[in-house]
């Protein structure tokens, strides 16, 4: 029998070793909720309001205008007030021409050619959040698809490789193909004859055989029929050009040690699977689509700084963050707050100490995304790159390329860095803008090494410097879940607290929506309780 | 009650160097490439030493360290940040006085803030607290140890 000369026993073990770990990421994402589909069936009927009965709604985001929505549809006499001068919250993008400060006072204008824009927060929404998708159709918000995988775009290890970036399709088969000629390597030394039979052992062989594109001897190697896959050295052409010819598998030691393997999972993940989508124009158009029905019950530039409830009414104190000396304040016979608990744990709220416990007991995730805008589009015209998002083990994390548009001449814009949470977001965060769009390009160039001639301008946001958020999400763990997330999400008295922190779908816009709906209607079950008794 | 003054421990806000107050007119952009030296575009080797983990902080001094976490928030003058929300001020902070508070919180977390406790050594926590507490116009002893850390974390 031949051996191959990649394959010992400690090879296989580090491979199960790493698809073990790959399922305990995956399971440790689960508990985060990231993978979860949405349970939106239709849009609430709410109907029949008490008569005269009126909702304060805190904070203009999807969460609080979702409420706002059903609550007037349902009857109520409603009012938003919102920090900020627009509307959608973290649902937001920074359009050309527009200038942006954030928590440290750095101001940074966008250059980008008029119709260009970077979204610094959400840019891709799963098929299966139906709340989001049930919205944007009814409010007329046009999607178009958002390419999560492209096999053209690249997967690249600073340590591997050269440090030359591969392309998807090329891990991606040689993964499939490697893992296929171990198991059926295994196989065929009858090492999983407790667990199969005979029909398993050759149904197994055949299957490995196509899905590994291996030879005759069950290996993989050098081949058309594995370029049909990972790509070919020579495409398939015509007439007396160069025939098709096969391309080199990556080495699989190399391959085994690179990482690239395991970043190939954020194309896969549940919350990921195509068909993805995101608005034409940016995501803050989900934010107008919203305003377009509720815009006329939002009152802007107003800061809450305190709430308090009696047995009848809700009193919130607000300022206008211009004239903070001067404290107004509005009643209301039901409140809904959406202020991120980042915020709202530092104003005093009359609930029960429970809840003020739970309010207090969120923390929120770093994240920068920075935005690049380039002369021409480089990576559609010199690597055929449409779309898509590579993945990186430099601090920039990940590039993603412009979904639309595509062919168009002139300046285009990609996301350049993409970091979430860990210490590398944190250090990200503490440079200056400035800096962080100098490091997307510097490092950003190790990948495509056009960056340097090409760059026009950038824009990069932190989210622990966002004035409005003072951080990303809340960051749940399944303890502070259950010491806490129930307590949160009860009506105390006459308020009921929503957003994504109120959401088994944290860190998405659709757990900000099942919120927002989730908390009207058992508002309003409480508000035509209490009218009747 | 007795009322701690603080400010024999600092030098008072005028004497520092004022960043903070300056926000309106810190003015970056437009962050284009005229406003770029090529130098700007090549990884610089301390990126190379703070970025070599993802998932722990690698520098070990306390002022380092401060200028590649703390400093997200609450800004490079240590004094905090307002918006909806506000991350507070450490100039004269009197929380300081003593090391726990800060340590617990760097450990734990407190409200929106992420608790460190994976991410960064007892001794780069007691290195940190140490240059919060001798810095803003702090005036304190900078004598947390890793074993004051070690004793809170659990
Ligand atoms: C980096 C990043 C990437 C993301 N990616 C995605 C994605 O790809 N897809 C997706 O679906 N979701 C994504 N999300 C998540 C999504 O953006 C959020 O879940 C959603 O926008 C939260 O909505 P919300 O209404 O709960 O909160 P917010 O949108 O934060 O709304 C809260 C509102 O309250 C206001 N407010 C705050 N304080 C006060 C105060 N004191 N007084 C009055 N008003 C106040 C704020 O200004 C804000 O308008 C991402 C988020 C981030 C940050």
């Amino acid at each position: 029998m031949t051996t191959s000369p990649f394959l010992t026993r400690r090879d296989l073990l580090t491979m199960i070793g790493k698809t073990a770990g790959a399922s305990a990421m995956y399971s440790a994402m689960m508990s985060m909720g990231f993978a979860k589909a949405s349970t939106f069936t239709s849009e609430l009927e709410l109907s029949d309001a008490p008569d005269g009965d009126s909702v304060l709604i805190l904070g203009a985001g999807l969460a609080g205008m979702t409420a706002a929505y059903e609550m007037r549809k349902a009857g109520y006499d409603v009012t938003i007030l919102e920090y900020n001068q627009r509307p959608g919250g973290r649902c937001y993008t920074i359009h050309s021409g527009d200038t942006v400060t954030d928590l440290s006072g750095e101001t940074q204008h966008c250059e980008f050619a008029p119709g260009n824009y970077i979204n610094p927060g959400p840019w891709r929404i799963p098929y299966h959040h139906y709340g989001v998708l049930h919205y944007c159709k009814k409010f007329g918000v046009k999607l178009e698809p958002f390419i999560q995988l492209n096999y053209n775009a690249y997967v690249h290890s600073s340590k591997a490789f050269g440090g030359k970036p591969k392309r998807v399709r090329e891990v991606l088969t040689d993964v499939h193909g490697y893992t296929s000629e171990l198991l059926a390597k295994a196989t065929n030394q009858q090492a999983l004859d407790d667990v199969l039979t005979k029909e398993d052992t050759e149904a197994l062989l055949a299957q490995l055989d196509d899905w590994g594109h291996l030879t005759d001897d069950y290996k993989y190697q050098k081949s058309l029929k594995a370029s049909e896959y990972r790509g070919y050295d020579d495409w398939p052409a015509a007439g007396l050009m160069p025939k098709p010819s096969p391309s080199e598998p990556l080495d699989f030691k190399e391959l085994l040690h690179s990482g690239l393997w395991g970043m190939l999972l954020d194309y896969f993940n549940t919350s990921y699977q195509h068909t993805m989508f995101e608005p034409a124009g940016g995501m803050e158009e989900i934010a107008r689509g919203f305003a377009g029905e509720v815009g006329d019950l939002i009152e802007y530039g107003r800061k809450v700084v305190r709430i308090e409830q009696s047995d009848n009414e809700v009193t919130v104190h607000y300022i206008d963050p211009e004239r903070p000396d001067d404290v107004m304040t509005r009643k209301a016979d039901w409140c809904v707050c959406t202020i991120p608990l980042s915020v709202l744990s530092q104003i005093p709220v009359e609930v029960s100490p429970a809840m003020r416990e739970a309010i207090a007991a969120v923390p929120y995730a770093s994240s920068v995304k920075t935005g690049l805008e380039f002369k021409r589009r480089f990576w559609e015209q010199d690597e055929s790159i449409f779309g898509g998002v590579s993945y990186t083990d430099l601090p920039i994390k990940a590039i993603s390329y412009p979904m639309y548009d595509y062919f168009s001449d002139g300046p285009a814009v990609l996301l350049g860095a993409y970091t979430i949470d860990d210490a590398t977001s944190f250090t990200m965060s503490s440079m200056t803008a400035r800096e962080r769009v100098a490091l997307a390009v510097s490092y950003g160039k190790q990948i495509h090494p056009q960056y340097e001639e090409e760059f026009i301008s950038g824009v990069s946001w932190s989210w622990h410097l966002s004035p409005w958020s003072l951080g990303c999400y809340g960051l749940w763990t399944e303890e502070l879940r259950e010491a806490h997330y129930d307590t949160l999400c009860e009506i105390d008295n006459r308020l009921v607290l929503a957003g994504e922190h109120c959401s088994y779908i944290p860190a998405w816009l659709e757990g900000a929506i099942l919120s927002g709906m989730d908390a009207s209607k058992r508002l309003h079950e409480k508000a035509t309780a209490t009218a009747r008794a | 009650m007795k009322h701690i003054t603080f400010t024999l421990l600092f030098l008072g806000a005028s004497a520092l160097p004022v960043t903070a107050g300056a926000a309106e007119n810190m003015s970056s952009g437009p962050n284009t490439a005229e406003s770029y030296s090529s130098e700007d575009f090549t990884v610089k080797p301390e990126w190379e030493k703070l970025f070599a983990d993802h998932n722990h902080f690698s520098t070990t001094s306390g002022e380092e360290l401060y200028q590649t976490l703390c400093q997200a928030c609450h800004l490079s003058d240590g004094q905090g940040a307002q918006g909806a929300g506000h991350y507070p001020s450490f100039v004269g902070d009197e929380r300081l006085r003593t090391p726990f508070y800060a340590i617990d919180v760097i450990l734990n977390g407190f409200r929106g803030m992420p608790g460190f406790s994976d991410k960064l050594s007892d001794q780069q926590i007691a290195d940190v607290v140490n240059y919060l507490r001798t810095s803003f116009g702090n005036q304190l002893e900078a004598d947390a140890t890793a074993e004051d850390v070690a004793r809170v974390r659990h």
